[in-house]
């Protein structure tokens, strides 16, 4: 696909010969249009992390769309949900192809200035799930009004438990209530930090993999 | 119209009148591979015909261009068969009947109260915003392996928020384990989430529950 400005043949929009043109996001664009019915295996390769990535930002949306709402981005034109994917592509998957898994300590829900979480540390006992992390009040950019947002994240069924107004800096304490134990889950927890007007965030920060294996 | 007249078939499909050429002869043999692949085909298709109007539900995707059945099919033979040539068998935990971004079951668990009655039970996250996801609609359902066939169920409109799902069902399904799977769409069924398998009961033999009795 590629910018046409004003030649090969003037400014056309529409279809013409074995291309269209049309505009997109303040842009005219072409492309070739045809079917394809087979692809090289490093076009295969894309489309699996895409579908990887797509598959497990989906139970996140509402996570990252606070997260990566004012983070700097290459366009003026991505969204939230645009940079996170491209982000999470990039750096949380692991293997090669056709092996390719999501590895969740490279996942990235949140990018922000404020300082992460300090000494952040999940616990799962008694049903549910505990966060907790040293207040830091004096640090650079802290606010006493900062809340934690906390992820409880399932792998296995792409599920997760999202907190998006948890505890205040200053409780250190945050606690996700987990449903009765029916069968043995993995659970990935992220955390991370939100201003109180939710224009400023920190990065997050990712706990570690918890076996929920009893009640 | 429809048949065969010759070496041409006509049938109705999907709204439409179309005609194909019959098939030809077939001349190799079905190497293991093949046959191996049939027989995956046709016991995930026998499966999973009697579910096919839930199936409607939870795989119907306007942006595809197969029927929800045929999604089903593919998915379930790639993920839901196991065991080796020639003894394969379904996955019944595998095994699934929609695919969508609602919020699943937890928690779900089914249990007889009665010889013909079931009780499913199951909690919603305290972080899953219940006033929305309380009126999603429960989807319950039930097989015997036996017919094969869905136990009809009453026709009960469930909702997230009530948290339970009882009926009563017929009583011939004595001496059967009969295995049960959860899942919900929103109200406006634009939207579902993925099923779950709950688990599997026994339905007591007649004699013991007559004894019983």
């Amino acid at each position: 696909m590629g910018k046409l400005i004003n030649g090969p043949m003037g400014t056309n929009i529409g279809k013409l010969g074995g291309y269209v043109s049309y505009f997109l996001h303040g842009e005219l664009v072409t492309r070739s249009i045809g079917v394809i019915d087979h692809w090289s295996d490093a076009q295969y390769a894309n489309q699996l992390r895409t579908a990887l990535t797509t598959a497990l930002l989906k139970p996140v949306k509402e996570v990252i769309n606070i997260g990566f709402r004012y983070s700097p981005k290459p366009k003026r034109s991505w969204s939230a949900y645009t940079q996170a994917t491209s982000v999470n592509k990039k750096q949380a998957i692991k293997g090669l192809y056709p092996d390719l898994e999501i590895d969740f300590g490279k996942v990235v829900l949140a990018i922000g200035d404020i300082p992460v979480p300090l000494n952040p540390q999940v616990q799962l006992s008694d049903g549910r799930i505990r966060f907790t992390w040293d207040a830091d009040q004096e640090a650079d950019g802290a606010d006493q009004n900062d809340q934690v947002m906390c992820v409880a994240y399932f792998p296995e069924t792409f599920q997760s438990f999202n907190k998006l107004s948890g505890a205040k800096r200053g409780e250190e304490q945050q606690d996700i209530m987990l449903p009765s134990f029916t069968e043995e889950m993995q659970i990935e927890a992220y955390i991370c930090y939100v201003s109180e007007d939710r224009k400023r965030v920190s990065d997050s920060v990712y706990l570690g993999q918890l076996v929920w294996n009893k009640d | 119209m429809s048949g065969q007249i010759g070496g041409l078939v006509v049938t109705r499909w999907r709204d439409t009148n179309v005609g194909k050429s019959t098939p030809g002869k077939r001349k190799k043999k079905i190497d293991q591979q093949l046959s191996a692949q049939n027989l995956r085909l046709g016991l995930v298709t026998k499966f999973l015909s009697p579910f096919k109007q839930h199936i409607k539900i939870g795989f119907d995707k306007k942006t595809n261009k197969n029927p929800g059945f045929q999604t089903a099919v593919e998915y379930n033979l790639k993920h839901a068969v196991t065991g080796e040539y020639p003894d394969f068998a379904i996955d019944y935990r595998k095994v699934v009947f929609s695919q969508g971004p609602l919020d699943m079951a937890w928690a779900a668990k089914i249990a007889l109260t009665g010889d013909h009655e079931i009780l499913v039970t199951w909690e919603v996250p305290e972080t899953s915003k219940i006033k929305v996801t309380g009126n999603d609609v429960c989807h319950i359902m039930l097989y015997s392996n036996k017919g094969p066939r869905l136990v009809h169920l009453g026709k009960l409109y469930v909702t997230r928020g009530d948290l339970q799902f009882s009926s009563a069902f017929s009583m011939n399904y004595y001496g059967e384990t009969l295995h049960a799977w959860i899942f919900f769409s929103s109200p406006d069924n634009k939207a579902v989430s993925n099923s779950r398998y709950i688990g599997a009961i026994e339905i007591p033999e007649k004699e013991q529950v007559q004894a019983g009795g």
